[in-house]
């Protein structure tokens, strides 16, 4: 995009960008990073060795209805937070706090693009045996006091 | 016409709606699990069903001083104000003030207490009758087929409607707040107690959500039952399924009175997003106990909907959930927000990745504000950062602890 047309995208033509177009990543090497809406995935290594099946196949907990982050097929895990930060630190270099480590989950034998599904973020599927790790954003409240980003 | 289409049909809320049916088959609810309470249909305004507002202030009397009960009684909106907070302080995820935190922890304790004792009966009848094989019967096929049917079926409000009391109980502080903002009118002014009471109220009659006393969903045991022959089962399940095809949708316990709120009225929109709660000019879920208020989806006060010159910087900055904010300042108008919080632009970059404009503001408080949009949706976000981040790069960064820079897609 030349800077001139990036200077045209005025406040009304941003709010038309959309990227929802599900997608299957082909590759997701181990430090791979994806973000779908609030929700940040990250490819670590292997399974922590403490994961544990969870029930629920929602990766974040929301209040806003329609808004749910929903793995379709794969299996889901928690895990201790600790384990999952050093699964994420070995696989990225990075230490994120504890209280924004999420589930564990690992990606389908026959992945599609519909896995990992939400209803208004583009749905995303990962490579066959993928174990991902969800990580939670973080922003200030007006105390600034630091808090997850909820939707 | 089938169980299962009578159950399809009943759910397109609110359907027809006979009292006197579902006052009988409640009543054979009742004679089933060897309870006895009268029936009674919940009528606006609830406050005016005794047995309802002694309830309420049973659970208003557990709290301690300083909370919602000396509001009530000191009749003061400054109190109320701290009550609200209080019970504001219910989800909030960073601990509040020590005080308030213990003082929502004991209301919630008390109708929950309340809450127990009075459907305990019922919950140690039902399973009194046979524990297993009502599990069994809410496990069966056909009750799976039922439950499938409610979830799957896009046209059916009964969906709609849990959403709007999962978004409700997620969240049950919200009309707390809907009420602390209506000190601004008045009226309001002159009766904050009442204002407070009836929140608090809708608080505790909401208490059991629909994963209690749902009628959609207790119901659907009606099918197990029959598929596996659980006679014990029918007898308390079919009253039931037969009083939500009649119209009642959820159920509220009290010591002598089992009530019952009629199906509520559902708005919805429909789009590529499939199918959410939201309505322009008034509640999104209109019910007898609480009217919710919807915002393509995202539940909001209700002055948000309906008055929104009411919301004001400060309602906006002190919001939590990101998501409402983001509506609180559509509503506002972002252009205002941006005027009239006094912010200034620090930073602006082009996300080539993203094939979007990041901006990076600060307010008049020193506060700073990364605004950004969804590249699915489009839609803005007001991201509270650091007072060290100068660039957009470094909000991100910040926001998504340094992984946004190894991303590579996001949707």
């Amino acid at each position: 995009m030349t800077k001139t047309a990036k200077k045209q995208l005025s406040a009304p033509q941003q709010e038309a960008i959309v990227n929802d177009a599900p997608k299957l990543h082909s590759t997701f090497e181990v430090g791979d990073v994806a973000h779908q809406g609030d929700l940040t995935i990250v490819r670590i290594k292997k399974l922590p060795a403490g994961a544990k099946p969870r029930a629920s196949r929602q990766l974040a907990d929301g209040d806003t209805q329609g808004s749910r982050h929903i793995l379709a097929r794969g299996d889901v895990f928690d895990a201790p937070a600790k384990q999952v930060q050093a699964s994420v630190r070995q696989a990225t270099g990075l230490t994120i706090p504890e209280q924004y480590l999420g589930p564990v989950f690992v990606s389908p034998a026959e992945p599609t693009a519909d896995d990992l599904t939400h209803p208004e973020h583009g749905n995303q599927g990962f490579p066959a045996g993928a174990v991902c790790a969800v990580v939670y954003q973080r922003s200030l409240d007006a105390e600034e006091r630091e808090a997850r980003v909820q939707d | 016409m089938t169980d299962l289409d009578r159950f399809a049909k009943a759910c397109d809320y609110p359907g027809t709606l006979s009292p006197e049916a579902v006052g009988r088959h409640l009543g054979a609810y009742c004679e089933a699990l060897g309870l006895k309470r009268s029936v009674a249909q919940i009528a606006r305004p609830w406050w005016r069903h005794l047995g309802l507002m002694e309830m309420v202030v049973e659970v208003a009397r557990a709290v301690p001083p300083g909370a919602a009960l000396a509001a009530l009684a000191a009749r003061d909106a400054r109190a109320a104000r701290a009550a609200l907070d209080a019970l504001d302080a219910l989800d909030a995820r960073d601990a509040l003030d020590a005080r308030d935190a213990r003082a929502a922890r004991a209301a919630r304790d008390a109708r929950d207490a309340r809450a127990a004792r009075d459907s305990l009966a019922a919950l140690d009848a039902r399973a009194a009758l046979d524990a297993r094989a009502a599990r069994a019967a809410l496990d069966a096929r056909a009750a799976r087929a039922a439950l499938d049917a409610l979830a799957a079926l896009d046209a059916r409000d009964a969906r709609a409607a849990l959403a709007a009391l999962d978004a409700r109980a997620a969240r049950d502080a919200r009309a707390a707040r809907a009420a602390r903002d209506a000190r601004d009118a008045s009226a309001a002014r002159a009766d904050s107690s009442y204002i407070l009471l009836r929140e608090f109220g809708n608080w505790c009659v909401f208490r059991g959500g629909w994963w209690t006393w749902d009628l959609a969903y207790i119901s659907t045991a009606h099918f197990g039952a029959k598929q596996l022959g659980k006679e014990n089962v029918a007898r308390w399940a079919s009253p039931v399924f037969e009083a939500f095809c009649a119209g009642a949708w959820m159920l509220v316990w009290t010591t002598d009175t089992i009530y019952w709120a009629q199906k509520p009225t559902v708005a919805i929109e429909r789009g590529a997003f499939g199918r959410r709660l939201h309505c322009e000019n008034g509640p999104a879920c209109a019910n007898e106990i609480e009217n919710i208020y919807f915002w393509h989806g995202v539940m909001v006060p209700a002055y948000a909907v309906t008055q929104p010159s009411w919301i004001t910087l400060a309602e906006i900055e002190s919001e939590q959930n990101a998501e409402v904010r983001r509506v609180l300042i559509e509503r506002f108008g972002w252009e205002r927000y941006i005027r009239e919080s006094g912010a200034t632009r620090k930073h602006r970059r082009f996300n080539e990745r993203d094939q979007q404009w990041e901006e990076l503001y600060e307010l008049k408080n020193g506060i700073r504000r990364f605004l950004v949009s969804d590249p699915s949706t489009g839609r803005r976000y007001a991201l509270g950062v650091p007072r060290e981040v100068s660039t957009c790069e470094q909000a991100q960064t910040y926001v998504s602890h340094g992984l946004d820079k190894l991303a590579i897609h996001r949707s």
